[in-house]
């Protein structure tokens, strides 16, 4: 679970959002929407703890995030960016398999338990045909899955994504939010993403978390639609989707 | 470990072996290999050649050993560090301070009248004296600074700022201190003795022991800061470590052995090529041997032609920088 009171954020004069009280559930896919620059990878990186500076509070799991070590934080959350990965002579396994880091020793040596882990994560996104290939002869979007299976063999309640869907084709968007939906739900994990795609966050989430106008509103997906308040921040007609 | 990767090991290991007992037959006087085997076991050889063999030849081989494996490793570091296929040992100044440490003893050197052995230990102190001061201001400003670019963006400046000052105090000296302080840039590993050499290899020693305990944060730190930190690294930490096992290897090197180019450069490239794997559990240990095996190659080089070691790292080197810019271009 995610828990925010009285979190207030920005860059010098400019707050992106401010006061806001919040909680992203367990169980739950939750969608962050927000228009460009709005403050959604800040906020992302806020609750990762990952040095963007803030105040009140931001609890994940019930631990502040800037304050306990490196090594538990990793255990209870995983994080995707937006940044692209391409490791020259890497295979997509030891990618994953760097995902066990929390857990194994000071050269990283992985037991049976762990390689089942990264085997698990590696067919739970469907890149099991992928282990022996090598990051630099991948596609954008194949490279981001394994990012995501990374993050799963982390292990953690808490999964974070900074929009995980814009390298991908229309289909394995669908795919994607589908399988973190199926790991929300069967696993009992808190995942929180980001997205641009609204059809998506309104139709395939549970929540959505909407920051507009420096306010962040959480509220199941539902809702959001037949408010109407999501389209109206957006600038959109209400037959959207 | 692959069947591949412990080949690789063995067959790297063999080559060490072996160029090392080459290198100590090579030089202008040639010694069999026999006679070679004997100086070091206590059996037969003639005295003058055994004298050669363990008072000059055997202190070169190891200098060679341990420069070409401790400038590989800093090379890798750096370049995994700063995810920058052209970062290498001296890219945080190390060299520019160990300069700058020597050009101010040699200057100020002759109007002390030193005896020659406190100028060979003067020479080395003052470029560790150096290359430390130039750790100390980055690991003080790496400590504030989050982003790893601006460090080394610093890292650079800094670099060429001292390098300014080092040809003005080049231009300011007498041809006499002029020519010891370019002899010194040129590099030798002929310059160390046993004293030299008890300090050289502990601090080598040290430098790789703990480049060894930061295998698991390299490997993380292929993925960027950001990623590393999510994953459970201390980044801040690891890097302080990377820090000091670098200024420890490149830093006592350079102090003993005179700033020797490209070694660090190319050989993490080379290596990568070789073991075809980018986990530093391979790539770290093969790169300590291939580092050690291109430097004894140098070592023999120079000693067959009568060249200063850095005239041939550098030769050695460039092709293999270019070969790695074009692979890059190509992707």
């Amino acid at each position: 679970m995610i828990q925010l009171d009285d979190f207030t954020i920005g860059y010098g004069r400019n707050t992106l959002i401010s006061h806001a009280d919040a909680i992203v559930g367990d169980g739950r896919l939750t969608a962050l929407v927000g228009r460009n620059g709005s403050g959604k990878s800040t906020l992302l990186r806020a609750i990762a703890g990952l040095g963007v500076a803030y105040t009140g509070r931001a609890l994940v799991e019930g631990y502040d995030m800037r304050t306990i070590p490196a090594s538990l934080r990793a255990r209870r959350l995983a994080f995707v960016t937006t940044e692209r990965i391409r490791i020259s002579s890497m295979t997509c396994r030891a990618v994953v398999a760097m995902g066990r880091a929390p857990y194994t020793d000071w050269i990283g040596r992985l037991s049976p338990r762990d390689n089942e882990i990264v085997d698990r994560a590696l067919s739970d996104i469907g890149m099991s045909d992928y282990a022996d290939r090598t990051l630099d002869s991948m596609s954008d979007g194949e490279c981001q899955r394994i990012m995501i299976a990374r993050a799963m063999a982390q292990d953690t309640p808490v999964i974070l994504l900074d929009e995980p869907t814009s390298f991908l084709d229309l289909p394995s968007r669908y795919t994607l939010v589908d399988l973190l939906h199926r790991l929300a739900r069967d696993h009992g994990k808190c995942i929180f993403f980001s997205t641009h795609e609204l059809d998506i966050a309104l139709k395939m989430t549970d929540d959505i978390a909407l920051l507009a106008d420096n306010t962040l509103r959480v509220a199941p997906a539902r809702e959001m639609r037949q408010s109407g308040i999501i389209f109206e921040k957006f600038g959109l007609d209400k037959d959207f989707c | 470990m692959k069947q591949r990767h412990s080949i690789i090991f063995i067959i790297l290991s063999l080559l060490v072996i072996l160029l090392f007992t080459a290198d100590l037959g090579a030089g202008s006087i040639r010694i069999p290999l026999r006679n070679v085997w004997g100086a070091l076991t206590g059996g037969e050889c003639p005295r003058d050649q055994a004298l050669i063999v363990t008072h000059i030849r055997l202190i070169k081989g190891i200098a060679a050993l341990l420069a070409g494996a401790a400038l590989s490793v800093s090379g890798l570091q750096m370049q995994t560090l700063f995810r920058n296929p052209l970062a290498g040992p001296y890219v945080l100044g190390i060299s520019s301070g160990a300069s700058l440490g020597v050009a101010l003893f040699i200057l100020g050197a002759p109007f002390m009248r030193l005896p020659s052995w406190v100028m060979q230990f003067g020479i080395a102190g003052a470029a560790w004296i150096g290359a430390g001061a130039v750790l100390l201001v980055i690991a003080v400003a790496g400590r504030r600074i989050r982003d790893i670019m601006v460090i080394l963006i610093l890292g650079m400046m800094f670099s060429s700022g001292v390098s300014a000052i080092v040809q003005i105090l080049q231009y300011l000296s007498r041809d006499e201190a002029l020519k010891s302080f370019v002899i010194w840039t040129m590099g030798s590993l002929g310059e160390i003795r046993w004293p030299q050499m008890w300090i050289l290899l502990p601090s080598v020693a040290v430098g790789l022991i703990l480049a060894i305990a930061t295998i698991k944060p390299l490997n993380l730190l292929l993925f960027g800061e950001e990623y590393a930190a999510s994953m459970g690294l201390e980044v801040r930490r690891s890097r302080s470590l990377l820090f000091i096992s670098t200024t420890l290897l490149a830093g006592s090197v350079t102090a003993f052995c005179g700033p020797i180019g490209f070694i660090g450069l190319a050989m993490p490239h080379v290596t990568r090529m070789i073991v075809g794997d980018s986990d530093h559990r391979i790539l770290l240990p093969a790169t300590i041997l291939s580092g050690a095996a291109i430097m004894l190659v140098c070592d023999i080089a120079s000693r067959l032609l009568v060249l200063p070691i850095n005239a041939i790292t550098a030769l050695v080197g460039i092709p293999v920088v270019i070969a790695v810019v074009l692979r890059n271009s190509h992707r």
